[in-house]
């Protein structure tokens, strides 16, 4: 009886011990893991590099080229599409150039995102609150020995992300966005890359291109609020940014990870059906609403779900009072 | 185009039904003869390997109905299929000896279990679960799994009911079977390409966000190149 006792003691003090390691070494896992995203995160944006990129889903892959280079502080970035349409994005700072054929070049200025993504998205910890972060094994792209980083969301809302970190820099090699049961419905991949090159500023330069600044899409003044808002976002999501112009009203979300956009125009000409879309990651929801005898016409456009996402956009209204608790301001 | 259609299948079988692309294929259903055939055999195949009564209902109508808001008739009307049906052999004999079929046929079975689910889903509209979640899969695994002699079985006929907006089509008809004359509103290709476009314009924006608030730099915008490419096909 004793004996007995004595094992059972043994057994359930081994079981401990057991248990005390398994959450310990899970817990370094976990925070090895965060120190890796907060390592890409840095690195995405302070690192020197150029390569191909490959991006597809479900139905098509396309090739990229991308350039990207920091000087005193300032980013400069371009990704020219090899396949396809010819089209470049570039992008200085915060203000981003369109290059489309037909000398139809737009550029995008948004003075209201800023600080708030760039602390979100360094805050692991922020993000570690709606998604698991596990480190996994190791594996090779664009020849650079790379760490994988499975990102799994802790509820319905958002998509799951397996990234490969460069070991060397922790830059984003390849990332796939999981859906239901782990299924791929976005993947980038680098073909190639070369890190630490210093590429000429000529390079960045879209101005010679005569583009024009889209009268729609100016920022709204400092203070301006749009009163279109969803009652409902998931946890997490953030709101980072607002436009204001005419008819046309936007509000951003993003928890770090993923993002949504939510637009709003007055709808008086022709009235479309409510609708739902979806390619690869991207959801897209478009709903009408009336407000005071006018028709709105509220369209969502993220990575989401498509349920969350129509969820989202169902919950879209005109807000008299200030927007929900869930909003970072 | 038959990657097309299963890519629109698939995604529906996930619980997330892409409406403009339904719209899309039915829409070319109405002119494609070949496509419009298959639509059917996948139909057919769906309740012979569900054991169910081998009614041939041309669902796309009510789709398009429940799509724009409709209402649907209670009792979809159905017709037997002779109980050597060509079909019913080929089922059989794929259940028997020929596993590389299997997938073929089991797909047939999902697409026509999406096509009810849609159905029932545009339904039940307070409760958009129904195209979410398990059932969808279920009634994909209940097809697949119930490949039964089942499938000559005697049939529950019922009777078309008087101004059913859903088509009964026998096998003889299946490769010429018209639809419907659509008197419902359905959106035009021309409105389909505005929709896209005003879509378009957003998705830029979208992606402008997305890649100063992701942390991917300018990746997102390979999306909107992607959603392009769509577009083309």
């Amino acid at each position: 009886m004793h004996i007995d006792r004595l094992k059972y003691q043994q057994g359930f003090l081994t079981a401990l011990l057991f248990s005390l390691w398994l959450t310990a070494s899970l817990a370094r896992a976990e925070s090895s893991a965060a120190a890796w995203l907060n390592k890409m995160s840095h690195a995405v944006k302070e690192t020197d590099y150029q390569g191909v990129l490959v991006f597809g889903n479900s139905m098509a892959w396309h090739t990229l080229s991308i350039s990207h280079m920091v000087v005193e502080g300032i980013e400069y970035e371009k990704i020219v599409h090899l396949t396809g349409e010819p089209r470049e994005v570039t992008r200085v700072g915060h203000e981003t150039t369109c290059t489309h054929p037909g000398d139809h070049a737009v550029r995008y200025h948004d003075t209201s995102v800023g600080n708030i993504a760039d602390n979100l998205r360094d805050n692991i910890s922020q993000i570690q609150k709606h998604y698991s972060l596990v480190l996994a094994g190791k594996s090779r792209v664009a020849g650079r020995t790379t760490q994988e980083i499975l990102v799994m969301p802790k509820d319905h809302h958002r998509y799951g992300h397996k990234l490969w970190l460069d070991t060397e820099t922790g830059l984003l090699l390849r990332s796939d966005l999981l859906g239901k049961q782990d299924k791929v419905l976005e993947r980038y991949q680098f073909a190639t890359i070369e890190i630490g090159k210093r590429l000429p500023f000529s390079e960045f330069d879209a101005s010679g291109r005569g583009h024009r600044i889209a009268p729609h899409l100016e920022s709204s003044a400092a203070g301006e609020t749009t009163d279109w808002l969803p009652r409902w976002v998931p946890e997490g999501f953030l709101r980072t940014g607002q436009n204001q112009s005419g008819e046309q009203s936007s509000v951003m979300y993003t928890d770090g990870l993923s993002a949504f956009s939510i637009f709003v125009e007055s709808a008086s000409d022709e009235p479309m059906p409510d609708m739902t879309n979806r390619w690869g990651a991207t959801s897209a929801v478009v709903v009408n609403r009336v407000d005071r005898g006018q028709l709105f016409r509220i369209t969502l456009v993220g990575e989401l779900p498509l349920k969350t996402a129509k969820r989202i956009a169902n919950s879209v209204h005109l807000s008299v009072a200030l927007p929900s608790s869930a909003d970072y301001q | 185009m038959n990657d097309r259609i299963k890519e629109s299948l698939s995604a529906l079988v996930d619980g997330e039904a892409d409406e403009l692309e339904i719209r899309r294929v039915l829409n070319q259903t109405e002119n494609d003869e070949a496509l419009r055939e298959q639509w059917a055999r996948y139909q057919l195949i769906g309740s012979v390997l569900r054991g169910e009564p081998a009614s041939t209902t041309d669902l796309s109508t009510g789709i398009m109905q429940a799509l724009d808001g409709l209402p649907m008739d209670e009792v979809p009307a159905s017709r037997d299929i002779p109980a050597n049906a060509s079909l019913a052999e080929e089922t059989a004999s794929a259940n028997e000896a020929q596993p590389k079929r299997m997938g073929w046929l089991t797909s047939g079975a999902v697409a026509a279990s999406v096509a009810l689910a849609v159905l029932l889903g545009a339904r039940l509209t307070e409760s958009p679960d129904v195209l979410n979640g398990a059932s969808v899969p279920a009634m994909a695994a209940t097809g697949a799994s119930s490949i039964t002699p089942q499938s000559t079985a005697p049939v529950l006929a019922t009777a078309p009911q008087a101004g059913s907006q859903l088509v009964a089509v026998t096998t003889e008809q299946l490769p010429f079977s018209p639809m419907p004359a659509a008197d419902e509103p359905e959106l035009s290709e021309v409105e389909l390409r505005e929709a896209q476009d005003k879509l378009r314009t957003y998705v830029m924006q979208h992606s402008e966000h997305a890649a100063l608030n992701t942390g991917r730099g300018l990746m997102p915008f390979a999306r909107v190149s992607n959603f392009d490419a769509d577009e083309q096909q």
